[in-house]
């Protein structure tokens, strides 16, 4: 009744007004930066620069495949893709298992695994940048494919472990006894039972670790020097140090490798935003 | 009865727990233990390295550029807790009110920035605050401000304010998310009763919403601690600590030792320093909040 009369008083409808407005400033000022880097990635040098806040007269899509060309794109997308899936592959095994473990059984040696992974989790990642060199220095791997494995696993297993762990402790028991009493092993009621069961939460973790694993730049500078090597995140850094003029190809470059995981959130923001609110929800 | 059918060997327990579990040792573990043994050495690289005790520590703790260092990762702390957290609580109340249309479209929108590689926004907000063709600059010429130059990345003292600005585009929109996730927890019949009683949107905020809010802002806090002190790219592509020193953080520096000056020994040293110093930070904000929840029940 109160809030009915209060809706409809013409002081409530302009704060209604100013609000929206206020909301709607907030959203642009967040989104602004994007879009303006998109459309200048397509102007020419000289129209950007005598007016940079302007729209491209004619879409310049070569400044792309200048891009490509000068980064060395395609190389670069194709590694950054094979870390993807095999850090997705490791991590989401690794973590549904010891999270399934971690939920549902008292074992020896539990607590000290447990806290083996909050540690893990709360170490700042780009504290190990250095110590990371150091190990594949020593053991004559710098600047191989298979080095970057580690860290890009070291730098999500602890957070998905986590999640799963929570999520499973929300399924209830009694499923996984009836599996065990129907006869079924542990692996078979892990694969029949408990990953369906947790879908929503491996599905998170998946669209997190191939977010924060493309996303990474820190220990694939350190760890790799071949351009043939390269990811994206070190490719887009090629334009920074060389090209310090040629802002429209080092934009087009961005909104190449940056493509990939705006198409991701629009499609699965629901549990991207789940999941990284979570995160801190969980603490 | 519950217990016995979940009943499993340990073995068989270790047998899946275990692979994973030494991955992670092998892959964070690790590579601390080696730096940590590094730092009691003087290896820099070559054949051959001797124990020097804690000579590389005896020299960190007077080594100003690593403190300033430190130091400056705390200005960065201060200024993201008021501007990410404030702002976060300041946005959360829009967007949560029931006057505003299209809530879950600002919700999706300002969470955006906050997916995007780290590197990308340094390189996105150096364009931005470019001198001459930047965003910023070009805005103010716009509106016909013509003389109004900051030098945002150029001038010590501007350097860190403009990259904390960058962060807090990047993120605010998490903080705004999880702000609004506690906010859906308070019941809404406590703040009913506040209108009822008069209470406008401003007195209900502060007076009601903020003080339910305390363990959601504590996490938000704990985010902003840990999520500095593993900060790199963003400040490696927007000023790489420049200029001079002004925006070095500690990864920053522990970086540079090993690489640009190729002191090895020396880097491990900084690095292992900067986990101990991160967690002690996390510790004494646990401690801190377990001490203030203990005095409020």
């Amino acid at each position: 009744m109160n809030n009915k009369i209060k809706q409809n008083t013409p002081g409530s409808i302009i704060a209604k007004i100013v609000m929206n407005i206020i909301a709607i400033s907030i959203s642009i000022s967040c989104i602004y930066p994007i879009i303006w880097l998109i459309y200048s990635s397509f102007k020419t040098k000289g129209e950007f620069m005598t007016n940079t806040l302007a729209l491209p007269t004619i879409l310049h899509f070569e400044n792309y495949a200048r891009a490509f060309h000068l980064g060395n794109l395609v190389t670069s997308t194709f590694n950054s893709t094979f870390y993807v899936i095999t850090n997705v592959v490791l991590v989401t095994i690794v973590a549904t298992i010891s999270g399934y473990f971690l939920a549902r059984y008292d074992f020896k040696g539990k607590k000290f695994i447990y806290y083996s992974y909050l540690i893990g989790f709360l170490v700042p990642i780009y504290a190990l940048l250095v110590p990371v060199f150091l190990q594949f220095r020593l053991l004559g791997l710098i600047n191989t494919r298979i080095s970057l494995i580690f860290p890009y696993f070291a730098m999500q297993v602890t957070l998905s472990t986590f999640l799963v762990e929570s999520f499973i402790r929300g399924i209830p028991r009694s499923l996984d006894e009836a599996a065990a009493i129907e006869g079924c092993s542990v692996g078979q009621t892990l694969l029949k039972i408990i990953f369906p069961l947790s879908s929503p939460a491996i599905a998170t973790i998946v669209i997190l670790i191939s977010l924060q694993t493309w996303n990474e730049f820190g220990f694939s500078a350190v760890l790799i020097r071949d351009v043939s090597l390269r990811t994206v995140s070190v490719a887009i850094q090629s334009f920074r140090a060389g090209l310090q003029l040629e802002y429209t190809y080092m934009m087009a470059a961005l909104v190449s490798v940056s493509i990939p995981i705006i198409t991701l959130y629009l499609v699965f923001s629901k549990y991207i935003i789940s999941g990284i609110t979570s995160t801190g929800i969980k603490e | 009865m519950s217990k016995k059918s979940l009943q499993l060997s340990t073995g068989k327990i270790y047998a899946f727990v275990l692979p994973g579990f030494i991955l992670f040792i092998f892959s964070l573990m690790l590579p601390l233990l080696i730096s940590l043994f590094i730092s009691f050495t003087n290896w820099k690289g070559q054949p051959n390295m001797s124990f020097v005790g804690l000579k590389n520590y005896a020299i960190l703790m007077k080594d100003v550029k690593f403190w300033l260092s430190f130091v400056n990762n705390l200005k960065f702390m201060g200024i993201l807790l008021v501007t990410q957290i404030g702002l976060a609580f300041i946005f959360a109340i829009f967007i949560q009110s029931k006057s505003i249309y299209y809530r879950e479209a600002h919700r999706r929108i300002i969470f955006l920035p906050a997916v995007l590689a780290p590197i990308v926004v340094g390189m996105i907000w150096q364009i931005v605050y470019n001198n001459d063709y930047g965003m910023i600059a070009s805005v103010m010429r716009f509106i016909g401000f013509e003389n109004f130059k900051v030098l945002w990345l150029d001038s010590p003292k501007m350097v860190i304010f403009s990259i904390s600005i960058a962060l807090t585009w990047q993120y605010v929109g998490q903080f705004t998310i999880i702000i609004m996730a506690g906010m859906q927890n308070i019941n809404s019949s406590i703040l009913e009763a506040a209108v009822i009683d008069g209470a406008g949107i401003i007195r209900r905020s502060v007076s009601i919403v903020l003080p339910l809010l305390k363990n959601t802002i504590s996490v938000c806090v704990l985010m902003v601690i840990s999520g500095v002190m593993k900060m790199f790219d963003l400040v490696f592509s927007i000023s790489g600590g420049g200029p001079g020193r002004a925006s070095q953080i500690t990864a920053l520096y522990a970086f540079d030792q090993a690489f640009k000056v190729n002191k090895l020994d020396y880097a491990s040293a900084v690095a292992v320093v900067m986990v101990i110093l991160s967690l002690l930070l996390i510790a004494i904000f646990r401690l801190f909040m377990s001490r203030l929840g203990g005095a409020d029940e």
